[in-house]
């Protein structure tokens, strides 16, 4: 940020520069030698015309007895100099008499383009002295939404970083609005990676009479369809109270520890936390209460967790890039190779930071019930813990605890749990490019045979096309992802490398996560803008 | 009326300059002695639709009553005020490119900034463009045809007319047939002294300078750049 700052100083230096002296307009008079005493005395330079075209261009001029006296330039007509040094000149000589003032132009149009480009490159030099902030998306799927336009549903395999991590990501496309039986996913490459998607399925589970909303249970990634269960669920209440001594709104930054209009709805209103400025694994937790079930609700409870990372572990991730270094091509590649307790150890850093810990006030004490974990700072996941059979009586209080500036929660939810639902899978059916809609049959060919892979470079973007069951608008919608990604070297993080401190992130992380904690805490206030805007291909869109 | 007030807005600052030199107004500032011009200032000329070539861009060299005498590439044209339908002189390096470039760069740069590039584009469109025009247009002095075109000879690299001498050895005179007739210059349109002075000293009616008479030309050649000068004279 701070050369983003130097580069719009010396952009509107360069600037100030141009507009300030770079042109200049001169003033004149003219007159006959016998009106030489109308000219202006005080102009600093005077030209003698003679008759055959030279000219006298004199300094420190004076007339006097007939005769102009200076110092200056003799020029011919075809304008070499013919002499220099002091002249008197014979005014019967001179044919006309022209005094030249410079005048200073000032070039107010390149000011204002400089004031622009300050803050224009201010943006861009802080994406470029920054780019461990950029956009990192894996691939991003958009659909329409009730609101109108396209909206970002999901993201898929957010943690699947290698071919060995490769795995299914179910994510709930919550705001989907189906308008018919046909509908469509707009899936996008907007970062500097390759994805490699192997399955892509649509989940249609048909909302039961009676409940609004139908949510899944299982693990969010990783886990395989015999896993998960679809219960219909109605009644989300939202919290009577909800402290969080470091809160604050998302959106306007704001300190905000009555937290409870924040994760009322699934609104896009978040509540998020900073993270700890000498240990970025530091926890916090935020007690939540709602209200007591009524006596005739004989369903099980359950807690809704409407909530994206943020940007903390994007960064973790491009800092482990950075130490990997012009290496990092063989790490991955020994790790894909690698026995599963390598693999794990990996993955290790997100799972001790990463889960949010669910616990139940059962009126001696705090009772752990549950967690919720996934990885993607793009799209709002929504994760379900179930509470016990039987809640202990008066209100429900819950209590979450999660690392301080890891999560953003949209919405926190107490949900009564109904029938298990069966779920039907689409296959995708027909695949169309977004630029020019051709049919892209290969495209479609690969993502119905989990043998293959269908490959997508930065900016690459299909369209998919799914046949919905009949009733389209009672259709809840679950979008189930196969593959993995591989993140592309910046130049930018090669001076980093380093195996020791690799070596350290992976082994030591508690060690490392409070020496990389100054360096996140310089990047934090800014870093949600300037990841917004390097995304590729999306341009304008959130 | 909105449009009007939609280019008023636009156009501040696109006004363009004075034809009278001694209304040239800005902050003084200091310039080297060999800063100081003596050539003649850049100079456009537009044409009749009969001739040839549409448009001339040259040094002014001198302007008299019936020709406007410019040099371009080293060749020496004189061309009859009856065939010109616009002039337009440069009255100091305009930077219209450089802001041309600029803007459409930076409004191209904006795809950097991702989502605000929403904002930033428009931002760039709209301060780029009047900037740029401005920047073209302000330089420019505007010659009125007919009695003002007189005074552009303030402008030209002989405002005292042409020196016969000078046209002697440069004798590639493209597209007039050149006739004798009183070199006007500024010797007689504009070396007005102030009233004060001009109250004390009788009017000049006749130019310091001897006018270029029949100066020597030569046919316009086939391959020449397609100035033809007006058939009746």
């Amino acid at each position: 940020m701070r050369r983003g700052c130097a580069l719009s100083v010396v952009a509107l230096s360069i600037v100030a520069g141009a507009g300030g002296g770079c042109s200049t307009k001169w003033q004149a008079r003219f007159a006959a030698p016998r009106h030489a005493a109308a000219l202006e005395a005080h102009a600093p330079f005077i030209k003698a015309h003679l008759a055959d075209g030279s000219v006298y261009v004199l300094q420190r001029w004076r007339i006097a007895s007939g005769h102009l006296f200076g110092e200056g330039i003799l020029y011919d007509a075809d304008r070499r100099v013919r002499r220099e040094g002091s002249h008197d000149v014979a005014l019967a000589r001179v044919v006309l008499l022209e005094t030249n003032r410079p005048k200073e132009v000032s070039h107010v149009g390149l000011v204002v383009l400089g004031v622009v480009s300050g803050a224009s490159l201010a943006v861009t030099a802080a994406c470029i002295a920054s780019p461990k902030s950029c956009f990192g998306s894996c691939p991003t799927f958009y659909a329409a939404s009730a609101g109108g336009g396209e909206r970002l549903m999901a993201e898929g395999f957010s943690a699947s970083i290698t071919r060995r991590l490769e795995e299914r990501d179910v994510d709930a496309l919550v705001g989907a609005r189906p308008r018919g039986r046909a509908f469509s996913l707009l899936m996008t490459n907007e970062a500097l990676e390759t994805h490699a998607l192997r399955r892509l399925q649509l989940i249609a589970v048909e909302r039961a009479p009676g409940y609004e909303r139908v949510l899944r249970i299982g693990r969010g990634s990783g886990g395989s369809a015999r896993d998960e269960r679809y219960l219909a669920a109605r009644q989300l209440a939202a919290p009577t109270r909800c402290f969080a001594a470091r809160g604050r709104s998302a959106r306007t930054r704001a300190p905000r520890r009555d937290c409870r209009e924040l994760v009322r709805a699934f609104d896009r209103e978040e509540l998020v936390s900073l993270a700890d400025a000498r240990d970025l694994a530091r926890r916090e937790h935020i007690d939540v209460t709602f209200a007591a079930p009524q006596a005739g609700d004989a369903g099980r409870r359950a807690l809704v967790i409407v909530a994206r990372n943020s940007l903390l572990n994007t960064f973790l991730f491009y800092q482990a890039m950075a130490y990997m270094g012009r290496r990092a091509g063989e790490w991955l590649t020994k790790l894909d190779r690698a026995p599963r307790a390598a693999v794990d150890l990996v993955s290790q850093l997100g799972r001790d930071i990463g889960p949010i810990v669910v616990s139940l006030h059962d009126g001696k004490g705090w009772r752990r019930v549950g967690s919720a974990f996934e990885t993607g700072p793009l799209a709002p996941q929504t994760h379900v813990v179930a509470l016990p059979t039987r809640l202990p009586p008066g209100p429900v209080r819950v209590r979450l605890e999660l690392t301080r500036g890891y999560w953003k929660i949209d919405q926190l939810a107490l949900a009564e749990l109904g029938p298990t639902l069966v779920p039907r899978t689409l296959e995708v059916a027909r695949v169309t490019r977004r630029r020019g809609g051709r049919v892209d049959a290969a495209a479609l060919a690969r993502l119905r045979d989990p043998r293959r892979y269908l490959v997508t470079y930065p900016r690459d973007a299909y369209r998919l096309h799914f046949e919905l069951p009949a009733r389209p608008e009672q259709q809840a919608l679950f979008l189930a992802s196969t593959g993995y990604y591989v993140e592309w070297m910046r130049e930018r993080w090669l001076p980093e490398q380093s195996e020791a401190k690799l070596t350290e992130l992976l082994l030591h992380s508690g060690k490392a996560l409070k020496k990389l904690a100054p360096r996140y805490k310089q990047l934090e206030p800014h870093i949600e803008r300037i990841f917004w805007q390097s995304r590729l291909g999306r341009e304008g869109t959130r | 009326m909105s449009r009007a007030l939609l280019a008023a807005v636009i156009c501040v600052g696109c006004a363009g300059q004075p034809l009278d030199r001694a209304q040239l107004e800005g902050r003084a500032v200091r310039r080297a002695l060999d800063d100081v011009p003596v050539r003649g200032f850049r100079t456009f000329l537009k044409f009749r639709r009969e001739v040839d070539t549409r448009k001339i861009e040259g040094e002014l060299i001198a302007v008299d009553a019936t020709h406007i005498w410019m040099l371009q590439h080293e060749r020496l044209y004189a061309i009859s005020r009856r065939l010109v339908t616009r002039m337009t002189i440069k009255a100091f390096a305009g930077l219209g490119v450089l802001a041309t470039v600029w803007d459409v760069v930076g409004t191209l740069s904006a795809i950097s900034h991702g989502y605000w590039a929403v904002i930033s584009g428009p931002v760039w469109l709209f301060a780029g463009i009047p900037s740029a025009y401005s920047e073209a247009i302000r330089p420019e002095v505007g010659v009125a045809l007919g009695k003002k075109l007189d005074r552009a000879c303030q402008f030209a690299r002989f405002p005292m007319g042409l020196p016969r001498a000078w046209l002697e050895r440069n004798p590639t005179v493209i597209g007039a047939r050149v006739q004798a007739h009183a070199m006007t210059g500024c010797g007689a349109s504009v070396t007005q002294p102030p009233p004060s002075a001009r109250r004390r000293t009788p009017p000049a009616t006749r130019p310091t300078s001897q006018p270029a008479s029949a100066p020597a030309t030569r046919p316009t050649a086939p391959d020449e750049p397609g100035i033809r000068d007006d058939p009746k004279m």
